[in-house]
């Protein structure tokens, strides 16, 4: 043989290039199939090969008229001809003295014709070949090298096909894992992490995201303060960062005034002036339901009050469903809102569902009129642990939701 | 319960004189409700002291982005002088979403 030898190092790069294209032992592809196909049918000889040559074989990816998958690169042609930086001819390999003594011609395959023309990556690679074989001595014209060429050509262009989408479906992967973990990283300024635990309350909460790629825009807080408790749920207009933004600026300014302020009212009123002027621009809004819970000598004094949100729901623990609260208006559209307080009193077993707007539509659809569904949903479930109310939320919302759902199940103990 | 049937959602701009009638159909919400702002912001640029009316009767279903949507296409008609008016709300969804976002006394109707 009288190749040239490539250096080492050039060697490392081809290697390199070769696992780049992450092709060796891919699974057979219909379009190198056709191509070798079309090569063998062209110079009407038996054998047509798309090879890599790898360290230490040569690697058939398509293999036409010949059922070999791969052979050891020492007796290999196709390692001599990606060498070269054009086509490697062997008219009669019997007469060639770069292929007399090589196994494939001497041996039993009998390997006369050979024409193979190198797999060039646009950076100057060579990572096997495209070539046509015959047991009988040729000739070779020109124009069939020409066309040899092309085929190569045609057949690089699918390698580079397949390294791009597999590019684009790793860069997918990677910005959705992305997008992910930055949801759930903003999602902890939504919710407490951990409901916390409060004297004489049994809360359970859920928190259900439309996707999980996109951050929720609903929030909810439990706060212990020195007057009683405070619970606060709403949920901001739109979705993605825009709403998760405005969700975590209402959560934590209403967890802020609510710790020494137990009116309800007055803490929506001041949220509300907070948001107008976090988005100057009156872009969005949020609804929102702050609620306290004092405990006063005929029982737990339930106060309310709503910012646009549907009104919670009181379960009394001897049967019955009623809302409580004033309608007033959406949080954070005004420069000043004015809002009311509702009360109740609140027995032992009695509970409070305070919910987004997603649950009604999860339970009873987009033509909901009222919570009359989830009315009728609750009320058997008077007096249950909360965490089996929520469960019984869970059950009828499912898994197909279009908005997201956020559920604070409080029932006095 | 009323189940109402989903519309596709559509926005038709009927003008008469200076009024722009801007009629809505189906669910605006996330999705649709760009094509409402659009439709009032061409409205005002096109005859700042004219009139916009938006038709809401057959809109089956609003969530808060389409009462945002139309919170702020009447304050673009308001800072530019454009009167901006709402039919009545139909019943069902919307009209619970108005009840619930108290908002109701924050439009003018036709």
């Amino acid at each position: 043989m009288v190749d040239v030898e490539s250096s080492p190092e050039d060697e490392q790069n081809r290697l390199a290039a070769v696992h780049r294209y992450d092709i060796l032992d891919s699974p057979p592809d219909g379009a190198f199939d056709r191509v070798t196909a079309v090569a063998a049918r062209l110079f009407d000889v038996p054998i047509s090969i798309v090879s890599i040559v790898d360290t230490d074989r040569i690697w058939f990816k398509s293999h036409h008229g010949i059922e070999v998958e791969e052979v050891g690169r020492d007796p290999g042609l196709c390692a001599s001809a990606i060498l070269s930086d054009g086509p490697w001819l062997v008219r009669d390999a019997r007469a060639d003295p770069r292929t007399l003594a090589n196994p494939l011609v001497a041996g039993e395959f009998g390997l006369r014709f050979y024409a193979g023309v190198p797999l060039t990556t646009h950076d100057g690679f060579n990572l096997g070949t495209l070539c046509v074989i015959d047991r009988e001595p040729r000739e070779v014209t020109e124009q069939e090298v020409a066309t040899l060429s092309d085929l190569a050509a045609v057949v690089m262009d699918e390698l580079e096909l397949r390294i791009g989408a597999r590019r684009t479906v790793a860069l997918e992967a990677q910005l959705r894992h992305h997008a992910e973990l930055v949801a759930a990283k903003l999602q902890e300024s939504l919710i407490p992490p951990q409901v916390p635990v409060v004297d004489g309350l049994d809360v359970a909460t859920r928190y259900h995201v439309a996707q999980l790629d996109q951050v929720g825009g609903d929030f909810f807080d439990v706060i212990s303060t020195d007057w009683g408790t405070a619970l606060t749920l709403g949920d901001a207009c739109g979705k993605g960062t825009m709403a998760a933004a405005s969700a975590g600026t209402a959560r934590w300014a209403l967890h802020a005034v609510m710790i020494d302020e137990p009116d309800p009212a007055k803490a929506l009123e001041r949220v509300n002036t907070v948001l107008y002027r976090s988005t100057p621009n009156a872009s969005t809004y949020v609804t929102a339901l702050a609620v306290s819970l004092r405990q006063q000598v005929d029982g737990l004094d339930i106060s309310v009050a709503v910012g646009g949100h549907p009104l919670p729901l009181i379960v009394r623990r001897a049967g019955g469903v009623e809302s409580l609260g004033t309608a007033s208006p959406i949080v954070g559209w005004r420069s000043q809102s004015t809002y009311t307080v509702a009360h109740a009193t609140l027995a032992a077993g009695d509970m409070v569902v305070m919910y987004t707007d997603g649950l009604l539509e999860a339970i009873a659809g987009r033509g909901e009129p009222d919570d009359q569904a989830l009315r009728s949903l609750l009320g058997p479930l008077a007096g249950q642990p909360a965490d089996e109310v929520a469960q019984a939320l869970d059950a009828a919302i499912g898994n197909e939701r279009r908005d997201d759902v956020a559920v604070m199940v409080t029932r006095v103990l | 319960m009323i189940s109402s049937e989903s519309l596709p959602f559509s926005v038709e701009v009927l003008t008469e004189g200076d009024q722009t009638r801007i009629v809505a159909r189906g669910e605006i919400d996330i999705a649709t409700e760009q094509a409402l702002r659009d439709a009032a912001a061409a409205a005002v640029a096109s005859a700042p002291s004219g009139r916009i009316v938006v038709d809401l009767h057959q809109v089956s279903f609003m969530d808060s982005s389409g009462l945002r949507a139309l919170l702020q296409s009447r304050d673009t008609a308001e800072a530019a002088g454009t009167a901006f008016r709402i039919t009545a709300v139909p019943e069902g969804a919307v009209q619970r979403l108005f009840r619930a976002a108290g908002v109701a006394d924050w439009f003018d109707y036709e």
